[in-house]
């Protein structure tokens, strides 16, 4: 709390209640301070209340005013004096920073009086009231007084505003003396007054709305009010960025309360920061849908982000075994401060989720992730389509390295008209974009052999979702496979037209291939080698600790993957016990954080659940990715910058 | 920050003592990416070629006991009985990089190139003197403990584990009628096992407080030695116990060694009959944290550092051999490192 401001605000105030005179007449007795405080409030709303309701009831209006007439204008004593006990303090205090943000937050309308928001102002000229409207009055009083405030008001026009806002320094403080210097370099800027009002906007546009929807329709007036505050909210939120909203909703409140602007900023874990809008959403995004028991098809409101942020600092166990229900990963997960930790210093984009059990190749999430993150592309995933969507990614990228070798998954059948076995490429899972998806292959295969009908399609279905008691599984085909124990290698699943199993299909095939080159001859079929011949994806080997450093600062966007021994990147999940055992095991790295005098790496290893990375000790991942080039029909040094 | 920093260099020139543990490196006369098994007196070596084959080689014979396809990777667990190395082939080692993935697993009779297949899984351990064998289908997520002498006699245990796919059973065998194995509940708590081979009975024997703890086991001669090691710092800790195959409260079994930091484990016994050894935390006075082999004497309760990598991740035993790999060498934590002497012996008595 700014002990000088709050005094100055208060000095203001009961200069002016001393000014007039008119509660010290009216008082016989001296009433204690809060008493005394309600009774001055409640007798200036209803004196104020009176005198405008008699100014505009007698048309008193002053319209078109003169610079003239605007200079000789006085705002009225018990006008100001509602102004200075209803409006909040934060603007208030703007008022004793500089006297020409009265006026600008007038035009802006941040200032109330005891009647609410204020259209009109009550003045006095030589003694005679009358209402004026206060931007009839602002215009005037900029012709001859705060000057630089007409152009500052230009600026932040319509037609100006996301062009202003995005032209701002929008600076993170990074400790609590930073902050403060940030702060009163804000305080003292002129524009602060219109910076205000678009948090204020959207306040009261997200109070209008729950107030419309408890309103009665009926009364036109209210909604047609309710919905000119919701306009002018949804105007700001579409023009102005989550990150720069945040920020101005921060420092506004910050004008108040240093606390209110710091604590934010200079909170260290990235839940913190997520909400700010600092970090990503992604990374949060499926952990809180998941916590909520929400689809992925919907997204977060702020209020949600915030419960889920408090959840994940209150209860950080909750990241260990909630938020990634269905998404088959290594179990246990590291618990929220650590991946808060780890997040603070990530920069692989996450706008989807995967599901390394099901799909088993660790070569093939490592592929996803890695096109998923210089893609920069947006997946709506479900633990239906998250491994169809890893493997699609293999496709493309065969695909686009026109690599000859053709797509290993089959579904095969007997097919009784041409009287022999048939097999037809597949995706595993459920994919609207693919039309070899699990899915559609199986309806094809299943017309074919007269199991469905022309007009029936089948569907991918986990088995906790499978229920043939509900209408919508006891009729049409649904392929049940179970989320727990299925993946690419082993997924005994059941086929059921009308609630009667389908025999006869064989899903055949394994998505084997070189991540790395293994051989001379191969080298172009590698996944490395794709990667650069379909998307200009180029490795770059990185041998040491100040490589990787270097290229992580030199590549801002850039990630590091590799392969490297299980055994020594988790320990304590592979054991080693046998000479030369080593589980290959591939990793992304996308981060340095030092800890305790250590340098450990943010990591995501092919088994580990994409939202919650690892710190991993740089000197394991160093023996592990030495150890596997020991095992490397080439002897190659497996660990590579990517850009 | 900086004067903690400088009591912390204080200390260390003051009481830390300035030498590290010397640990002798581990030297083969073979290129030794290619050894998978190598015994303590140099006599008989497995190793493998990139071209899929697997090779014995003593007294200067080769014999190729085993080919499979090109680049195939090969594990051998030898125990101390000696009767039998339990191989694991992985035919896709380089090119499905799936680590529950299942390997064929064949047996050979040790000392000589004979060599059959046993099934198909991960490798879970060699019991009762080489009478059992043991491995896990992570698939399935069947453990099978199997006569090494006739697949008839086979018995299957289901686990119940769902929560983790990457979860490997440890198993032991404390006499031929009783598998006590780890396992997880659908809830992902860990837990100790006993399965009676002749009446398929299952009890719990052991149940952790939380899902965020790794459970150990290992026998050497009547003792069980095992393990509780935390995996999180929310929930931090490690305990090794100790008890007898002839009482197998685990519960109640006595605390041979704790700690509050959470240590990697990796439990070895067997070595000689006293020491246990595993894989410690430490953490110093400015919170760095390093991880050394340390070893314990059950009967004294006393510890010992006997590395000092401080990124030390795992070891293991190796016929008398107990080893520390670490970047690109072998140390040798206990045994001796003789295995060059014996072909310089050989060469003198072969002219």
């Amino acid at each position: 709390m700014n002990f000088t401001s709050t005094c100055k605000t208060l000095i203001l105030t009961l200069l002016l209640f001393s000014e007039g005179g008119t509660f010290a007449q009216q008082s016989k007795t001296p009433p204690g301070v809060i008493e005394g405080l309600k009774t001055i409030v409640q007798d200036t709303r209803e004196k104020l209340k009176k005198e405008y309701q008699s100014l505009e009831t007698t048309n008193k209006f002053l319209l078109n005013p003169t610079v003239e007439q605007v200079k000789r204008l006085k705002i009225g004593n018990l006008f100001l004096r509602s102004i200075f006990l209803h409006s909040e303090k934060k603007y208030l205090e703007m008022i004793n920073l500089n006297q020409c943000h009265l006026y600008a937050l007038l035009e802006n309308q941040l200032l109330k009086s005891a009647l609410g928001t204020i259209n009109n102002l009550i003045v006095e000229d030589n003694g005679v009231k009358s209402l004026i409207k206060y931007d009839d009055y602002i215009n005037q009083i900029y012709k001859y007084k705060c000057q630089n405030f007409a152009q500052i008001s230009g600026i932040f026009n319509r037609a100006n505003l996301k062009k202003t806002i995005l032209s701002l320094n929008y600076q993170i403080p990074k400790n609590k003396d930073d902050c403060k210097l940030i702060l009163e370099d804000w305080k003292k800027n002129d524009y602060l007054p219109y910076l205000c009002k678009i948090p204020q906007s959207i306040q009261l546009a997200d109070r209008a709305q729950t107030i419309k929807a408890r309103s009665n329709k009926s009364d036109i007036r209210n909604i047609v009010k309710l919905n000119s505050l919701i306009t002018t909210g949804s105007y700001f939120k579409e023009q102005i960025p989550f990150f720069q909203r945040s920020y101005l909703k921060n420092l506004c409140n910050g004008v108040e309360d240093q606390t209110n602007f710091c604590a934010p900023y200079l909170a260290n874990d990235a839940w913190t920061k997520i909400f700010n809008g600092e970090l990503s959403k992604n990374y949060i995004k499926y952990k809180c849908l998941n916590l909520f028991k929400k689809g992925t098809d919907k997204d977060l409101t702020q209020l949600q982000i915030n419960t889920c942020v408090s959840r994940m600092k209150d209860s950080p166990s909750i990241c260990i075994d909630k938020s990634a229900d269905g998404y088959s990963s290594l179990f246990p997960r590291p618990n929220c401060s650590l991946i808060s930790k780890a997040l603070n210093k990530s920069r692989i984009k996450v706008p989807y989720h995967d599901c390394p059990g099901q799909v088993d190749n660790g070569a093939v999430t490592n592929i996803h992730r890695i096109l998923s993150h210089y893609l920069d592309r947006e997946i709506i995933s479900n633990s239906e389509s998250c491994q169809a969507e890893a493997n699609l990614s293999l496709l493309n990228l065969t695909v686009e390295a026109k690599n000859t070798r053709g797509w290993p998954l089959k579904v095969c059948y007997n097919d009784k008209i041409d009287r022999k076995e048939k097999c037809l490429d597949y995706i595993p899972g459920s994919l609207q974009k693919s039309p070899i998806s699990e899915d559609k292959v199986v309806t094809k295969i299943l017309k074919r052999i007269n199991s469905i009908s022309t007009s029936q399609s089948c569907n991918v279905v986990s088995k906790s979702r499978f229920n043939p008691a509900l209408l919508e599984y006891k009729n049409g085909c649904h392929i049940v496979f179970d989320e727990k124990t299925c993946s690419n290698t082993y997924c005994p699943k059941t086929i059921y037209v009308d609630e009667k199993k389908v025999e006869g299909l064989k899903f055949q095939g394994t998505t084997s291939f070189d991540y790395v080159p293994n051989n001379w001859r191969d080298q172009k079929k590698s996944g490395l080698m794709m990667l650069e011949e379909a998307y200009k994806l180029r490795s770059k080997k990185l041998r040491n600790l100040t490589e990787l450093e270097v290229y992580l600062r030199q590549n801002e966007n850039s990630i590091i993957h590799g392969i490297g021994c299980g055994e020594d990147i988790l320990p304590h999940v592979f054991q080693r016990h046998t000479f030369g055992k080593c589980t290959p095991l591939p990793f992304i790295l996308d981060g340095v954080v030092k800890e305790d005098d250590n340098k450990v790496l943010v990591t995501r290893t092919s088994i580990d659940d994409l939202h919650s990375p690892r710190l991993i000790p740089w000197n394991w991942i160093f023996t592990a990715v030495m150890k596997y080039k020991e095992k490397h029909p080439l002897n190659q040094w497996n660990l590579y910058g990517i850009k | 920050m900086v004067l903690s920093r400088i009591i912390f260099i204080i200390f260390n020139i003051l009481f830390v003592k300035a030498d590290p543990i010397a640990l002798p490196e581990l030297t083969t006369k073979q290129d030794i990416k290619n050894i998978r098994f190598i015994s303590s007196d140099g006599k008989y070596t497995y190793y493998q070629r990139n071209n899929g084959s697997l090779q014995f080689s003593t007294n200067y014979n080769v014999t190729e006991i085993l080919k499979l396809s090109p680049q195939t990777d090969y594990n051998i667990l030898v125990t101390q009985s000696k009767k039998y190395a339990f191989v694991e082939a992985n035919e896709n080692y380089h090119t499905y990089l799936a680590p529950r993935n299942n390997k064929s697993l064949y047996l050979i009779d040790y000392g000589t190139s004979k060599i059959k297949k046993v099934g198909e899984g991960q490798v879970t351990g060699i019991h009762d003197q080489d009478q059992w064998i043991s491995y896990y289908d992570s698939f399935t997520k069947v453990l099978t403990v199997q006569s090494p002498i006739s697949e008839t006699l086979k018995h299957q245990i289901k686990l119940a584990n769902v929560k983790n796919i990457y979860f490997q059973p440890q198993v032991i065998m404390a006499d031929t009628d009783t598998v006590i194995y780890t396992d997880i509940n659908k809830e992902g708590i860990p837990g100790i096992l006993r399965f009676k081979i002749n009446s398929r009975k299952i009890d719990l024997l052991y149940k952790a407080d939380n899902y965020s703890s790794k459970l150990e086991l290992c026998l050497n001669g009547d003792s069980i030695y095992w393990g509780e090691f935390g995996l999180d710092p929310l929930t931090k800790g490690s305990r090794i116990r100790s008890l007898t195959t002839e009482n197998l409260n685990f519960k109640d079994s006595p605390i041979i060694y704790q700690s509050q930091e959470n240590d990697i484990g990796q439990i070895v016994c067997g070595l000689n009959n006293t020491d246990i050894y595993f894989i410690k935390t430490f953490r110093n006075s400015i919170g760095k944290l390093t991880y050394d082999a340390f070893k314990v004497d059950p009967s004294t309760k006393k510890g010992t550092r006997v590395s000092e990598i401080n990124f030390a991740t795992n070891l293991f035993l190796m016929d008398k051999k107990l080893l520390l790999p670490y970047q690109d060498k072998y140390f040798i934590l206990a045994g001796k490192n003789n295995l060059t002497e014996f072909d310089k012996i050989k060469k003198k008595i072969i002219p």
